[in-house]
């Protein structure tokens, strides 16, 4: 019997007052699940409650069926990994160096690289084709290469559920095709959960599992069959269904 | 191998270091330093080993300590504020830690106790100056800012200068002369239970920062992107900057207000192996023990028998190394 990666129960999350209350969400191996909705209503404030950075308002986060908040930080980085928006790192780190970042929490007392953690930077690196860039800083790649080296330092870190904050940003259209298409590896190969903030309302529908529709004060599962996910989007975005963009 | 040749060649420059320093002094005429020598010391007259045990010996391993603390220091900050220019005197952490001394002696509390108290004492002062410049150079989001640091630290230097300067007013004449000389930055006479102590002291805090090296590096993400790998950032980045207030008191209680050995030797150890602290620690260490070493016995020499103090040296070494990087930071950042 596989582990839940993820299982979330009643939960309310904001910085003061909560933003939305009552998510209820179980992660399947392998699952891919889209939050998607209009700015400010707290889908990244959402993945860094689920990544344990902010504690949750109300309600219990299970990372492999254990509290989040009763974890140690380096036993939480192995259950979870984060891509977030706003992640900035230091200009003057090299591109491997960066994904060499991702092993941390694998690490014993003298922070020594064992062949085995060489290995999977490597492969890493290959899977985002970045071996080529290894050695050059981050001030000197575009931010589309940032962006692929910053995914490749999550893959690193190997935990089976990775959350992703608008991933695609910076990439041009054939860099998003092979970061999908990794993502999808990661989940069939090695049933990797993902959980993915996504902008793109199609590419959420083509990718995901389920979607996550969240507006002001409430979030709602839609399927991508489900007949009334038109109208349920065009509420969130307070748009007329007809000027979605699909 | 990068690695391997750079550690080989900074214990080379430390031998060195200690080498010219047993050997060279104002009586070089009559002592000669043989490192076989030191094995015969019951062969050596008086004055030899007085020179050697008493005066040279002690100040050494003063000066190695003080460097290596230095270093670590500068090391440590620059590293978990991200920010290039952090050295424990630019930021008014020895200022403190100089000013606690300062008001401790002026105020003549616990005569005779001062070897040991001293450090505690430059300990207070030191935590207090760090903990305000880095709440004064906080900027949007909490991070530290260029800026933000170097104008905290003016401010914490400034009310220490005017501090210092209004205590030394209040000094005879031979307390205000060694005061002000101490306060110049220089290596004075330690007793070698004070440097066992203090030896101890500094390799705990190598062995501490070696143990959590890696997590160090994880400060290059950024707070919530070394929490993202598993380093609880916040609790590191309040040990690390009471580590290297403890750092800098301990050059302070032993050398006054030593500047820039802190700003010099991590960058040019980083321009060698690189950013990763698992190598830079080490090598930090090493190279401010021995830069500082050298500039000691420099200090001895240039105007012997007086003698220069060595503070006055480090920040002619220093000042341009901080006007290139001020400059580049500017230049880079706008």
């Amino acid at each position: 019997m596989s582990v839940v990666p993820l299982s979330v129960a009643q939960l309310a999350w904001g910085y003061e007052a909560p933003l939305i209350e009552g998510l209820e969400l179980s992660l399947a191996p392998g699952e891919l699940v889209a939050i998607v909705g209009p700015n400010g209503v707290g889908k990244s404030t959402l993945l860094r409650t689920l990544a344990g950075e902010i504690s949750p308002l109300a309600g219990t986060v299970l990372l492999q069926g254990e509290s989040a908040a009763g974890l140690s930080a380096p036993e939480r980085a192995r259950r979870v990994a984060v891509l977030a928006q706003d992640g900035r790192p230091d200009d003057l780190l090299r591109v491997g160096e960066l994904v060499e970042l991702g092993r941390t929490p694998h690490l014993g007392l003298w922070g020594t690289l064992s062949e085995d953690d060489r290995r999977i930077v490597d492969d890493a690196l290959n899977a985002c084709q970045l071996l080529n860039l290894r050695n050059r800083l981050l001030a000197q790649v575009s931010g589309g290469e940032q962006q692929r080296a910053r995914f490749a330092m999550a893959v690193a870190q190997q935990s089976p559920l990775l959350l992703l904050d608008e991933p695609a940003n910076h990439l041009d259209l054939r860099r998003r095709y092979e970061l999908f298409e990794l993502i999808k590896k990661l989940r069939e190969e090695l049933g990797v959960a993902v959980i993915a903030v996504l902008h793109d309302l199609a590419e959420a529908y083509r990718q995901a599992d389920r979607v996550f529709v969240l507006a002001r004060g409430a979030a709602e599962c839609v399927l991508a069959t489900d007949p009334n996910r038109l109208q349920k989007l065009a509420t969130a975005f307070e748009v007329p269904s007809s000027r979605l963009p699909f | 191998m990068r690695g391997k040749v750079s550690y080989l060649i900074a214990f080379i420059i430390l031998l060195l270091a200690c080498w010219l320093a047993m050997g060279l002094g104002s009586h070089q005429g009559q002592i000669r330093f043989d490192a076989a020598w030191l094995f015969q010391l019951d062969q050596a007259d008086e004055l030899q080993r007085n020179v050697l045990l008493i005066w040279r010996g002690p100040r050494v391993i003063a000066a190695l300590l003080v460097g290596a603390a230095l270093a670590m220091a500068g090391l440590l900050l620059q590293g978990v504020t991200r920010n290039p220019l952090a050295d424990p005197y630019l930021l008014g952490i020895s200022g403190g830690a100089g000013l606690a001394v300062v008001l401790f002696r002026g105020l003549a509390i616990f005569q005779g106790a001062d070897w040991w108290l001293t450090p505690i004492v430059a300990l207070l002062g030191a935590t207090l100056a760090n903990f305000a410049v880095l709440y004064l150079s906080r900027g949007s989001g909490g991070r530290v800012t260029v800026l933000g640091l170097i104008l905290g630290g003016v401010v914490i230097n400034a009310f220490c200068a005017a501090l210092m300067s209004f205590m030394l007013a209040r000094f005879d004449p031979f307390h205000l002369r060694v005061t002000t000389l101490w306060l110049a930055g220089g290596i004075s006479f330690a007793p070698w239970t004070q440097l066992l102590v203090v030896g101890a002291f500094v390799f705990a805090a190598w062995l501490y920062l070696r143990m959590r090296a890696h997590q160090l590096n994880a400060f290059a993400l950024g707070g919530a992107g070394a929490k993202s790998v598993g380093v609880d950032s916040e609790r590191l980045l309040l040990r690390s900057a009471l580590l290297a207030s403890f750092l800098a008191a301990i050059g302070v209680s032993l050398a006054g207000l030593l500047g820039y050995v802190g700003l010099i030797v991590p960058h040019v150890v980083r321009l060698v192996v690189g950013r990763d602290f698992r190598r830079t620690l080490t090598l930090s260490a090493v190279l401010g023990a021995s830069l500082l070493l050298l500039a000691d016995t420099a200090a001895r020499l240039a105007f012997a028998p007086e003698e220069l103090p060595v503070g006055v040296l480090t920040a002619i070494m220093g000042c341009p190394v901080l006007l290139i990087l001020l400059r580049a930071q500017l230049k880079g950042k706008r």
